[in-house]
Order: C-alpha cells, then sequence, then structure tokens
C-alpha cells in the first residue's frame, strides 16, 4: 500500500481557514477605506461647492456670470427642501470613478438655507456655468443661481432678456431669431412659439409662463431663468423659498418702520407689509397676485420721506 | 501508550503557539486600525474645520449685501441697515439661517463711540450704543470680521447718517 500521501494536518488546516479569513477581513477592510475615502472626498466637495458660492451673489451688480471648472466628470445633486421657516438648499456630489461603480453614492449632502440654486435634479459636466440674478419683489429677496451643463439657446427672446443675457455675458447661452440655428445638442427655448424643448409665454411685460413637458412653470423677472433650467418639481420649491424669505424680510421690514415711527418718521405701511408678509407664505397666493401687490408696496415705499427699501 | 500521549501535548503546544500568535497578530492589526483611524480623524477634522474657516471669511465679505443687512437707500456696496439690524436683533428664525457653524454675528460700532463700545443696543439708547448682538450660542469661537458702513435715518434732519462699523461673524470648530 502508498503511504507518500500529502499529510493534512490540524495546523494546515488552521492556518489555511485563517489565512483565508484573515485575506478576506483585508479585502473588505481595503474596499470599505476606498468607498469611505469616496465618500469623504465627495462631501468635502460638496462643502467647498458652497464656500464657492457665497462670493458669487450679487451686491449692487444686476448679475453675474461664473464658470466652474472641476477637476473630473461630476454629478451634482440639486435637492430642495421646503419645509422649515426658509427651506434648505441641499447639493451633494459624486465624481466619476475608475474603480467599481463609475457614479458612486453622493457623498453628505451641504445644506443652506440662504442659497437658491435652479438647476435640474442632476447637472453632470467638467464645467459648469452660473449664471447669477437677484430678485426684487420689490426688496431684494436673494440671489437666484442658474447652474447648467447644456447650451441654451433662446429663439426671438424680449429686448429684457437679450439685454440682461449680454450684459452677463453668459456662456453658452445663444440667442437667434429661428429655432433652425440653434445647435443640435442645445435645449431650445422658444419665446414667440415653435417647437422647441422650453416655450415661454409672456402675459405680462415682466411674467408669465413657461411650458415644460406640457407643465406651467409661473414665473416673474429673473425667475424666468430659473423656470427654463429647472424641474417643476424643484422650481415650485425654490420659489416657495424664496416666497418664505420674502415675508421673514417683511417681518424686519415692519420692525423697521417700527422703529421709525417711533423716532418721528412713520410710514404708514404697517397693515400693507403685514398683509403681504402673510399672503407670501400662504401657498394658495398665487405669484401673480404677490406680484402685484409687491408692485402697490414698491409705489407706496417710493413716496415716503424716509423710505424703508 | 507513552509515546501517543507525547505526541498529544506536544499538538496542543503547537495549537496553543498558533492562537498566541494569532492573537498577537489581530492585536497588532487592530493596533494599526486605531492609529490608522485616530490620523483620518484628525485630518477630516482639520479639513471641516478649515471649510467652516473659509466659509465664514467668504460669509462676512458678503453679509452686508444680503438682503437682511443691506443699506438699500442709496447704491452703497458695504453699507448696512442699522435700523434693519435692529429689527433682525429679535427674529428668532434666524438662528439658524447662517449655518450651526456659527456662533456669533455681532455688528459693533467702531467710530463714533458714545460711550462704552460693548453697549448693547437696545430700543432705549438707539442708536448711541455699541454693538448689536443677532446670535450669541455662548461657545467658543474663531471670529472673522469686515469692516462695514453702519447707516441709519436720522429723524432731526430727516438725512441719512452712516457711521465706521464692522460685523463679527464666530465660527466655532478648529
Amino acid at each position: 500500500m502508498n503511504k507518500k500521501g500529502f499529510e493534512f494536518s490540524f495546523a494546515w488546516l488552521f492556518a489555511l481557514f485563517v489565512g483565508v479569513a484573515i485575506i478576506f477581513l483585508a479585502i473588505y477592510a481595503a474596499s470599505s477605506f476606498l468607498k469611505t475615502g469616496s465618500e469623504e472626498h465627495t462631501s468635502k466637495v460638496a462643502a467647498e461647492l458652497g464656500v464657492l458660492l457665497n462670493p458669487i451673489g450679487t451686491n449692487l451688480e444686476s448679475s453675474k456670470r461664473y464658470s466652474l471648472t472641476l477637476p473630473e466628470e461630476t454629478r451634482i445633486f440639486n435637492e430642495c427642501v421646503e419645509e422649515g421657516t426658509f427651506g434648505l438648499q441641499r447639493l451633494s456630489v459624486s465624481t466619476l470613478s475608475g474603480l467599481g461603480e463609475a457614479w458612486p453614492k453622493p457623498g453628505v449632502p451641504a445644506s443652506f438655507a440662504d442659497k437658491y440654486v435652479f438647476s435640474s435634479d442632476v447637472v453632470q459636466g467638467k464645467e459648469l456655468e452660473l449664471f447669477v440674478k437677484p430678485l426684487y419683489i420689490p426688496y431684494k429677496v436673494g440671489d437666484l443661481i442658474i447652474l447648467y451643463a447644456s447650451p441654451l439657446c433662446f429663439v426671438a427672446p424680449p429686448n429684457w432678456v437679450e439685454d440682461e443675457i449680454s450684459a452677463a455675458g453668459a456662456r453658452y447661452v445663444n440667442i437667434t431669431s429661428n429655432y433652425s440655428d440653434c445647435p443640435r445638442e442645445s435645449i431650445s427655448v422658444c419665446f414667440a412659439g415653435g417647437n422647441c424643448n422650453v416655450t415661454v409665454i409672456m402675459e405680462d411685460d415682466r411674467s408669465g409662463r413657461v411650458m415644460k413637458r406640457g407643465q406651467p412653470l409661473f414665473f416673474y423677472d429673473s425667475l424666468l431663468y430659473g423656470a427654463i433650467v429647472s424641474d417643476k418639481k424643484q422650481y415650485d420649491c425654490q420659489v416657495m423659498r424664496l416666497r418664505k424669505r420674502a415675508g421673514e424680510i417683511a417681518r424686519l421690514y415692519l420692525g423697521k418702520t417700527e422703529l421709525l415711527s417711533a423716532q418721528g418718521c412713520s410710514s404708514g405701511l404697517e397693515i400693507d407689509l403685514r398683509n403681504y408678509a402673510e399672503h407670501l407664505a400662504t401657498s394658495t397666493s398665487t405669484l401673480s397676485s404677490l406680484i402685484y401687490e409687491s408692485k402697490l408696496l414698491g409705489e407706496n415705499n417710493e413716496k415716503l420721506s424716509c423710505k424703508l427699501f | 501508550m507513552k509515546n501517543s500521549l507525547a505526541n498529544s501535548s506536544r499538538g496542543q503546544l503547537k495549537i496553543q503557539q498558533m492562537a498566541f500568535v494569532l492573537v498577537a497578530f489581530m492585536i497588532l492589526l487592530g493596533l494599526v486600525a486605531v492609529f490608522f483611524v485616530s490620523i483620518r480623524t484628525s485630518t477630516l477634522r482639520s479639513d471641516a474645520g478649515t471649510i467652516k474657516q473659509e466659509n465664514a471669511q467668504e460669509l462676512v465679505r458678503k453679509l452686508s449685501g444680503t438682503p437682511e443687512f443691506a443699506w438699500t437707500g442709496d447704491d452703497c456696496a458695504s453699507c448696512v441697515d442699522f435700523d434693519k439690524v435692529m429689527a433682525l436683533r429679535n427674529r428668532t428664525s434666524y438662528q439658524n439661517f447662517w449655518g450651526n457653524s456659527i456662533s456669533l454675528v455681532q455688528v459693533k460700532r467702531i467710530y463714533p463711540l458714545f460711550g462704552n463700545e460693548d453697549d448693547e443696543c437696545t430700543l432705549g439708547n438707539y442708536p448711541n450704543c455699541g454693538k448689536v448682538t443677532l446670535i450669541d450660542r455662548k461657545k467658543s469661537y474663531t471670529s472673522q470680521d469686515a469692516f462695514v458702513a453702519l447707516c441709519h435715518f436720522e429723524p432731526q434732519g430727516a438725512y441719512t447718517k452712516c457711521e465706521l462699523g464692522k460685523i463679527v461673524l464666530g465660527v466655532t470648530g478648529e
């Protein structure tokens, strides 16, 4: 009988078992570290993006334009939260990865109560364009940050839109008089009817509605640009957040007028400001009725010797 | 019989040896992991602190232009509406508006000073007072400040008066 076989002793069996366990643990730890590292990196990018968005706010400027060049192909996830006193703007980031999943889960979102980013839910690119416009109803409420990666093509826009776009020097926004002149890869926006991706119907000098996938997005003034680039849910949420902030600012002006009244300069706008603040917070008030109210408030403020805003 | 017992105890000794080596190896791995995690955590904490500081630096520069602070009577980029700041003083809704890391927001008068610079503004002493505290979480902080013009309506004579002041932001964290 041949007894020259390999003796598979307990020591070998034990070493094999422990070796497999250690290698498995090492692989698991390495992949976990990689995943955590990637999440940490994307969370940091999101926080830094928030820091970058601070200086782009307007002061006396009527608009601003920025180009954001990212080190790698990036997806920015734009989430708007309506709940709370001012709501929240959440931005999270995912970067193209060479290991494992091409687009890993986005990192921890950076949250801001004072920023309003209008874009589609996910913006992807290495070079992103930002166009910043303040919103006045009738006082300044905040800066609208219009974020886009795909070129836009405005077909026959009104003069004020054309002037604002050229004054800001917004990049990747073509202005043409014919739909056929729009580059193929661009998002076409028709202002005078036509077969565009987005149609703008003007109802007043500066207000109207933007039709996207059969849904109307009502706008006033610079909200037009937000309506063009955003999805309906995102747009409505940002508008509501702006209304909430406008309401809080109205209460500040109410406080200011009470302070000035005590010093001998009454504005007589207390009731108007209180009503305006209430209407802004009521979701059933339409944008057009609020704009009407804001215009009246603006006109009354102009007549004052000690103006509130 | 004796031979078999000797073999068995040698085998047990080997198993014990291996178990000790294994335990020692795992302890070493654990120590390396703890060391690595502590370095990573401290780097992460310092990065988070740097981002918070950068954010505060940018924020303090731009705060005078925000609707809650800006003087809108004239075209003035760094003018703060002192009357509006006084109205903002009691608004609890703004406590977390600029972020949780901001533990102090103060508007201070620099020149001219009326009495003590630390005199908190109230409805009784306004505008002849030193500072308005909008947020104070009573935490330790690193401060960032920016000089501004503090403007308010002067009822005696009905004109706008602007004085030198500064906005102070306190940031918690490293």
